[in-house]
């Protein structure tokens, strides 16, 4: 349900301040939000100094030499460095993006750093995505058909294969779920654009024959007509898929299924 | 963590569905559709009427096929209003015992908005 307002144990408070050494050139200011519910404080804004020469280009490089350099205590999660795994999503400068993918330079000024929004904070950057993948689980994200098992693989034509992309490219990084305003209000209810994005992504598929027993699994009003087409998902999407438009799909597929 | 509705529902629970939804999706876009005729012809109705005093819109009320008109447009207005506010209703109200008043309370205004059009055609046509 909508809150539009903070509760008390949630409201962030001015933290630490990392100085850099004196006499450092290019530095730049991270802001990070910290939090760790086992120490009964509130969140904070922690603000790290740092030499920009001193790590990578991207905005994970500077984390990484923050935790390694600065201040060990910093949680964050991280696997690829590429893109792939959608590890260390995060809210940056106010947009779900991924760390890895995002250059530092490409900020100005300083540089916001919250955990993506609106989900339950295990500690510091780090989400905890318990009920995004119970979603993603829901929509069973595997081939079902009733034909049996061929000798070799099942085949697809060009033109079937192509209904795919856009779609399959999907990495599970949950910026797009965690950006979308009815997925703020009501995630204990909505399926949300990533979860019904995979959906589409096997309705779509010529080798699976489950579609409309897909279908009929989605026809609820809060698990998919929760979407009001607000485009938040599509906006930040790090892989520039579309996920309003999957959704789009899966509702004209509906009243015919 | 005290957000249990995160761990309780699993993906289990994730797979009910009420098995209703798209009758009200095509439904909202239905009464969209109709009512962009009907408002034309409104507003174009309303400016010829400017002006012409109270008894010229009497009679332009007592045509059967202005008369018939209003009724439709009141009626799908009424409709598509009720599926609209249900929307924002069910969007950002989280208890499901307030959320049902509402949504009856939503139900009885846009009928009593219907039901004060439809009696006012009534009377024109009496009167």
């Amino acid at each position: 349900m909508v809150e539009l307002t903070l509760p008390k144990h949630s409201q962030i408070r001015n933290g630490k301040r990392f100085k850099a050494a004196s006499g450092t050139k290019n530095v730049r200011v991270y802001k990070i939000y910290r939090f760790d519910p086992e120490s009964g404080e509130n969140p904070r804004w922690d603000k790290y100094e740092v030499d920009s020469k001193a790590h990578g280009p991207m905005l994970l490089d500077a984390l990484i030499h923050i935790k390694n350099s600065i201040d060990s205590t910093l949680s964050f999660r991280r696997s690829c460095r590429e893109g792939i795994c959608g590890s260390c999503a995060m809210n940056i400068g106010g947009r779900n993006t991924l760390a890895c993918t995002k250059g530092w330079d490409e900020f100005s000024g300083e540089i916001t750093i919250a955990p993506l929004p609106h989900m339950p904070v295990v500690k510091d950057l780090v989400p905890d995505l318990s009920g995004f993948y119970a979603q993603y689980a829901s929509v069973e994200p595997y081939l079902q058909s009733t034909t049996p098992d061929p000798q070799k693989e099942r085949l697809q034509s060009p033109q079937n294969r192509d209904k795919l992309d856009g779609l399959y490219e999907c990495i599970l990084c949950a910026c797009c779920s965690t950006s979308c305003p009815s997925y703020w209000w009501n995630q204990d209810k909505y399926l949300g654009p990533a979860a019904l994005l995979q959906a589409y992504r096997w309705i779509a598929d010529s080798r699976d024959d489950q579609t409309k027993a897909r279908l009929e699994a989605l026809e609820d009003p809060f698990k998919l007509y929760r979407c009001h087409t607000i485009m938040n998902c599509a906006q930040v999407c790090p892989k520039g898929l579309n996920p309003a438009k999957a959704i789009a799909e899966i509702k004209k597929m509906m009243p015919g299924k | 963590m005290s957000d249990s509705y995160l761990t309780e529902r699993s993906a289990k629970d994730w797979k009910k569905s009420v098995k209703h939804g798209a009758g009200e999706w095509l439904a909202e876009r239905g009464t969209s559709v109709a009512l962009i005729p009907l408002v034309l012809w409104a507003v174009f109705s309303g400016i010829g009427l400017a002006n012409q005093g109270y008894e010229a819109s009497l009679a332009f009320v007592r045509v059967p096929l202005n008369a018939g008109l209003i009724a439709l447009l009141f009626l799908i207005s009424g409709w598509h209003m009720f599926m609209g506010l249900k929307v924002i209703i069910d969007d950002y109200i989280g208890k499901p015992g307030t959320r049902g008043l509402l949504n009856l309370v939503n139900l009885l205004f846009c009928l009593a908005v219907v039901v004060a059009v439809l009696g006012g055609l009534y009377f024109v046509f009496k009167a």
